[in-house]
């Protein structure tokens, strides 16, 4: 017998009776702006995990209850009465503190009382999170656990001289979540919420002065967004794809021969085929001449900036 | 070895989590030891990012049509026998969806009385200006924009705004906040935003912490 995968439209429809019976029957005392407000929160974030987590073994009521209930928390954190908010936050702590030391337990911090404050950090910058209005889009635990994991290697790179350590910040990880009732996934640990104020990067003024210049990853941000919308469409779609191939592709480690052996040759033909490029070379050849336009787009920038 | 004809390949997999440990010790030495090429794994990190914010739009987008459609339509499980599907009027999901807006609703009015303004924190359509290879203009970008709604404002209404988004001061909350809508002003540089009556506001992209009244471009 053959499953498929239901689309992402048929996977909300599928939840969305859960969500608001688990909304109706449990959280019936919420204002009704916020259960709305809940109900869009909840069935987004269900969807974004589907997406963006790998080897899903999950029970989708089960889930999506889960998921409710983690927002209902959330939304009581930052927006319920000072009474709700202390005691959603303490509920939030006693359900995660236990798997967030767990996670910092692989860190060797200098001394157990600075492992403790990055745990207590890690809460802190959730909680600040929460009332700043960010949503929250993943499991509660994935979250917390990805701030903490961005404040230990913080900590580790204040605690290191080794120049290299200070660039692991970029690397994805994966965390496993196991559990009884809900199922299995793989969630990455990127650093999309979690990176650096600022980073340092090369550039050469106007006047052939070469150096470093310190920006901030904000700023870096836009002005790439904004080189990125200068590419033509078909340009853009070639980076998409190519990050589209790479995000999801079945997640095991290869060496960097293999990288270059297995991957580069064979996701290039499936996106130029894609992208209506006759060949595999042609779609290469336009993404590196894309890739050195947005470089030197960025580039520019950087000039303007160190003026 | 790192070279200039593999070095996409492998960082594409060193951001996507997908390199062995001497991998990744490879490309944290590069990156120490090669400005350029540390500016080159920042741009692809910095791409991804946007590419998976996209997405997540995207995924928000697709919820709320679901829910301004009312989420009745049944869904068809492919080929084959289909499952009998009962009248709409009969579905549990909408009893349950009638009695949690029943008892939600006199929750929150019971909540107006006793606390002070209502807010809501959403995201709305934005439609970014888009601009060609060349710096002419090109398809807007279609992608969401932080706004919240609260109801400490006069009938006709007031708005404030910073770099993390739009402050909506109503006397009520919208029933329908996805459908207020934002895109760039291609005259004055700031924001044009039409409510659900189509009615279009230009707003200054920051109000530096000071309120503004919404009034409607004739």
């Amino acid at each position: 017998m053959s499953t498929s995968v239901p689309s992402d439209e048929a996977f909300v429809r599928q939840i969305a009776p859960v969500v608001t019976k688990t909304l109706a029957n449990e959280f019936a005392d919420l204002p009704g702006q916020a259960a709305a407000a809940i109900l869009r929160q909840t069935l987004a974030t269900c969807l974004i995990i589907r997406r963006k987590a790998t080897k899903q073994r999950l029970n989708p009521s089960l889930f999506a209850r889960r998921v409710t209930r983690e927002q209902v928390l959330s939304w009581l954190a930052a927006d319920g009465s000072p009474a709700q908010q202390t005691s959603a936050m303490s509920r939030i702590m006693a359900e995660n503190r236990e798997a967030v030391a767990r996670y910092l337990a692989q860190f060797r911090f200098r001394t157990t009382d600075v492992a403790d404050e990055v745990l207590n950090d890690s809460f802190a910058a959730f909680f600040t999170n929460l009332a700043d209005r960010k949503p929250v889009e993943a499991l509660l635990s994935t979250c917390l656990i990805s701030i903490a994991r961005f404040k230990a290697l913080h900590q580790l790179r204040q605690e290191r001289t080794d120049p290299v350590e200070q660039t692991n910040w970029l690397e994805t990880t994966f965390l496993t979540v196991d559990e009884a009732d809900m199922g299995t996934m793989t969630w990455p640990l990127t650093t999309a919420d979690d990176e650096p104020i600022s980073i340092d990067l090369p550039v050469t003024t106007t006047d052939g002065r070469s150096g470093t210049i310190q920006i901030e990853v904000s700023r870096f941000r836009t002005w790439l967004a904004d080189c990125f919308s200068r590419l033509g469409a078909a340009r853009q779609l070639l980076f998409r794809l190519r990050y589209k191939y790479w995000s999801e592709q079945e997640l095991k480690t290869m060496s960097m021969d293999e990288v270059q052996a297995v991957f580069d040759d064979l996701d290039m033909t499936e996106i130029a085929a894609r992208a209506g490029y006759t060949n595999a070379h042609t779609a290469s050849v336009r993404l590196n001449e894309s890739r050195s336009r947005l470089r030197d787009c960025l580039t520019e920038k950087m000039k303007n900036a160190a003026l | 070895m790192i070279t200039d004809q593999n070095k996409w390949a492998i960082i594409d997999a060193y951001l996507a989590g997908q390199l062995d440990e001497s991998g990744r010790q490879a490309v944290r030495q590069k990156m120490t030891d090669d400005a350029d090429f540390r500016a080159d794994v920042l741009m692809q990190s910095a791409l991804n990012q946007q590419f998976d914010r996209e997405q997540t739009s995207k995924d928000y987008d697709l919820v709320d049509r679901l829910i301004s459609e009312g989420l009745t339509t049944p869904v068809s499980s492919g080929p084959g026998r289909s499952r009998p599907v009962r009248p709409w009027w009969q579905q549990t999901w909408l009893r349950a969806v009638a009695t949690l807006l029943l008892v939600a609703g006199l929750g929150w009015l019971g909540f107006r009385y006793l606390s002070g303004p209502d807010t809501l924190s959403t995201q709305i359509p934005y439609a970014q200006r888009g601009f060609g290879v060349d710096g002419t203009p090109a398809p807007d970008k279609l992608t969401t924009f932080p706004v919240t709604f609260s109801t400490d404002g006069p009938a006709s209404g007031e708005y404030s705004s910073d770099p993390d988004g739009l402050h909506l001061h109503l006397t009520e909350l919208p029933a329908s906040e996805a459908r207020w809508q934002l895109r760039d002003d291609p005259q004055q540089g700031g924001f044009l935003l039409t409510d659900p009556q189509g009615r279009t506001y230009r707003l200054d992209r920051d109000t530096y912490g000071g309120r503004k009244p919404l009034v409607p471009i004739k």
